[in-house]
């Protein structure tokens, strides 16, 4: 390891030591005041619900809001759904409860890079500019809470600071976005020693006031802004609610109160998850409205569980979904670049990467179901001998329509196995025996309610099985049918 | 060791974008690869019916539904020539209105009928586009006399099928090589100048290195068995149809407007 690897290392290991010191620190202050016994009671007797789940809808609610204006933000050339942007958003914090030092917004930036295709430069600045909304609603409305509360005289320290902060960050973006070639030239000038860093910086500051200037638009500002209000009301909706399940006195002013507080006292640095930080600026705004330090304290932990699981869970998921489909990309790319072997292909001279050996065709007996309902949607109405049908055609009817189901991508087929499992069961439910036992004269009356009949999701799953049989049955050949996809 | 060579130009897909591509460039003088991820047949395979046909010209065996209400059935061919074995040969000039709004809204230059008149020649003389000849068989013929009965206004569209007999196979391959699928004409005069077709060969990914896609990663298929490969290029051209195209561009990075504006014209029949 070199002397810099050395020293990088060093200071990382003690950034995140320093964390969990601060971590311990806040804990130890936040129980200071505890009794705990009292403790045990309060939690033993707190009634969550309805409360838990509603404070968890809230929260979501306001992280689809918060994806909804990473769209705005990043402005209409990109398309990116509102799932997706939602998704990116809670994968930030996500790794924001696992990671230290915020490392979940470097996370957000390169999935939003990779996802819209945008440059990093772009996905960064959207990232600044939502923290700082999120940084300038949060002091609005606590700001606004406190001319309807009393607060301490620490709630009127976190909100100097937070408009220091904000202040300042906002300044600089102002700046950015009103005079972007001060910006650049800057950026020039105070690398011009070292011209390739030059370059970089150029580039670097050229992309981040391109990305910027969305925010020229006024229109587009003020929606922002209206959402990251409502972001944080959404956010506020979850403290309120858990403080219903804790008789906590005026829920919605004191969870605005708490969540304004708590969420820039979270700002200080600490171990991943806020633990710590965040117990103890809640608690103390909860105190500061009456609450005994063990209430506070309860209500404090059930916040910050319901603050943390149900978003760690979602990005977790996510993140693993992400990770295998950019994995399986990264591998790919991998595998192309790596050792090869000059070969031909039709006189084309290639490279071969690897041999993959034969696609296995596993031949799958004909389902029972399918030649049932085969047999009942082919037959014609009111016709009840079966020997007058051809078995044979209705065989390889259902043999084709089976091999066209496991044809459809991997959604569709989970969807119409889940649709043959509900028709199934609907079936030995209302018959009280199997459809495949059933008479044909009964199984075409079935099928045709649910081909035919008022339901409308059951006659849009019966739409291809009806035609596939019928096209399969009436105009197939004699030609055998090709088993390839 | 001898110099690797490598290929001039990959052109993944031979459907209509494809061929023409292919055909094009192999005849002013370039090295052209065209990279099929579907089966090559010959007239013989075609005008079965349509069960062999789905599982033989079709991606995924026709099943490619779009959904939506209403879920409508949507079929693209998966084999050397792509669509056009399969379509029904039909042939239109971009309408003067579609192209205005592609101008405006793409910001496209020379693309307006005037620009493309050469090229709508072009094509309309390379696949013999023109009317039925023949007098309409008795369906058509009952057909126009319910539209006039109607009042409705009706034309015929001309189709790219000079020498069509009627048959009604054109969804499973036209047998006599009267519809002019790109497999009748222009593959193979494509081949005659100098471009080599790989069928059972699916692109995977776009390489790049420093901003440039400098190849393809393809999947091979042949009896012996699978093979990944890798076949460099100074240029790529991606004309895999308007859902695969968007796929792969977006499998390999290249994301920005790709894979919204998909608009097709439903048929209704």
């Amino acid at each position: 390891m070199t002397t810099d690897e050395s020293w990088r290392k060093r200071g990382s290991t003690l950034a995140i030591l320093g964390g969990f010191a601060v971590t311990a620190g806040f804990v130890a202050l936040a129980l200071r005041k505890v009794n705990a016994p009292d403790f045990w009671t309060t939690w033993r007797s707190v009634d969550l619900w309805p409360w838990l789940p509603l404070a968890v809808v809230s929260y979501l609610a306001g992280h689809m809001v918060r994806g909804e204006r990473c769209r705005l933000l990043f402005g209409p050339q990109t398309r990116m759904s509102l799932w997706t942007a939602t998704t990116i958003v809670i994968v930030g914090y996500a790794g924001n409860n696992v990671l230290p030092l915020r490392l979940g917004e470097l996370v957000r930036v390169a999935m939003l890079s990779e996802t819209t295709g945008a440059p990093v430069a772009k996905s960064f600045t959207v990232v600044f500019v939502e923290r700082l909304l999120d940084g300038i609603a949060i002091l609005a409305l606590l700001v606004t809470a406190a001319q309807f509360i009393a607060v301490d005289g620490h709630v009127h320290q976190v909100i100097r600071l937070g408009a220091v902060l904000f202040g300042v960050a906002l300044l600089g973006l102002v700046a950015v976005v009103a005079m972007p070639s001060l910006f650049v030239s800057l950026a020039a000038r105070l690398t011009a020693s070292h011209p390739r860093v030059q370059a970089a910086a150029v580039r670097l500051a050229a992309r981040t006031t391109n990305a910027a200037k969305v925010l020229r638009d006024p229109v587009l500002l003020l929606k922002t802004g209206a959402l990251s209000l409502v972001v944080w009301l959404f956010e506020a909706g979850l403290f309120a609610l858990l403080l219903l399940a804790f008789s906590i006195a005026s829920p919605m002013r004191s969870g605005i109160l708490a969540m304004a507080v708590t969420n820039l006292g979270i700002l200080v640095p600490s171990s991943p998850g806020f633990v710590g930080p965040f117990h103890f600026f809640c608690q103390q705004t909860l105190m500061s409205q009456g609450a005994s330090a063990e209430l506070a304290l309860s209500a404090a932990i059930a916040i910050h569980l319901m603050f943390y699981i149900p978003v760690t869970f979602w990005g977790a998921v996510a993140l693993l979904w992400y990770g295998v489909k950019v994995g399986n990309t990264l591998a790919m790319v991998r595998r192309a670049k790596g050792a090869s072997e000059d070969a031909a292909i039709g006189g084309v001279p290639v490279l071969r990467i690897e041999k993959l050996g034969p696609r296995l065709e596993v031949p799958t007996p004909t389902s029972r179901l399918l030649y049932s309902i085969v047999e009942a949607l082919v037959a014609p109405s009111g016709h009840a001998d079966a020997v007058a049908m051809d078995p044979a055609r209705v065989r390889k009817s259902s043999e084709f329509l089976q091999l066209e189901l496991k044809s459809l991508p991997t959604i569709l087929a989970i969807g119409v196995v889940s649709g043959l499992a509900a028709f199934r069961a609907f079936v030995f439910l209302t018959n009280f025996r199997t459809f495949c036992s059933l008479p044909l004269e009964r199984r075409q009356r079935i099928v045709r309610d649910w081909a035919w009949g008022r339901n409308e999701l059951a006659r849009q799953f019966f739409r291809p099985l009806r035609s596939i049989a019928l096209m399969s049955y009436y105009e197939g050949g004699s030609a055998e049918v090709d088993g390839r996809g | 060791m001898a110099e690797r060579q490598v290929a001039q130009v990959v052109v993944i897909g031979s459907g209509a974008g494809g061929t023409v591509t292919a055909l094009e460039l192999a005849e002013a003088g370039f090295n052209v690869v065209v990279v099929e991820e579907g089966r090559r047949f010959s007239p013989k395979d075609y005008g079965h019916d349509g069960l062999h046909a789905m599982s033989s010209l079709y991606r995924r065996r026709g099943m490619t539904p779009i959904l939506g209400r209403p879920t409508l059935g949507y079929v693209e061919g998966c084999c050397v020539g792509g669509s056009t074995e399969i379509n029904s040969g039909f042939w239109h000039r971009t309408p003067r209105e579609i192209l205005l709004r592609w101008r405006s809204q793409y910001e496209l230059a020379d693309a307006m009928p005037e620009d493309l008149e050469s090229h709508f020649v072009w094509a309309e003389q390379a696949l013999g586009v023109a009317k039925s000849p023949q007098p309409w068989p008795p369906s058509t013929a009952a057909f126009a006399r319910g539209i006039e009965k109607m009042g409705w206004s009706g034309q015929e569209i001309p189709r790219a099928a000079p020498g069509c007999r009627s048959i009604n196979r054109c969804a499973s391959g036209c047998p006599v090589g009267a519809k002019q699928g790109m497999s009748e004409k222009l593959i193979p005069r494509a081949e005659a100048a100098g471009a080599k077709v790989l069928a059972n060969c699916r692109a995977k990914l776009l390489l790049w290195r420093r901003g440039r896609v400098t190849g393809v990663l393809v999947e091979t298929e042949s009896p012996e068995g699978r093979e990944l490969v890798r076949i460099d290029a100074d240029a790529v051209f991606v004309c895999g149809g308007p859902t695969e195209t968007p796929a792969l561009l977006l499998r390999s990075g290249i994301r920005t407007m790709v894979g919204d504006s998909l608009r097709i014209h439903p048929m209704l029949k």
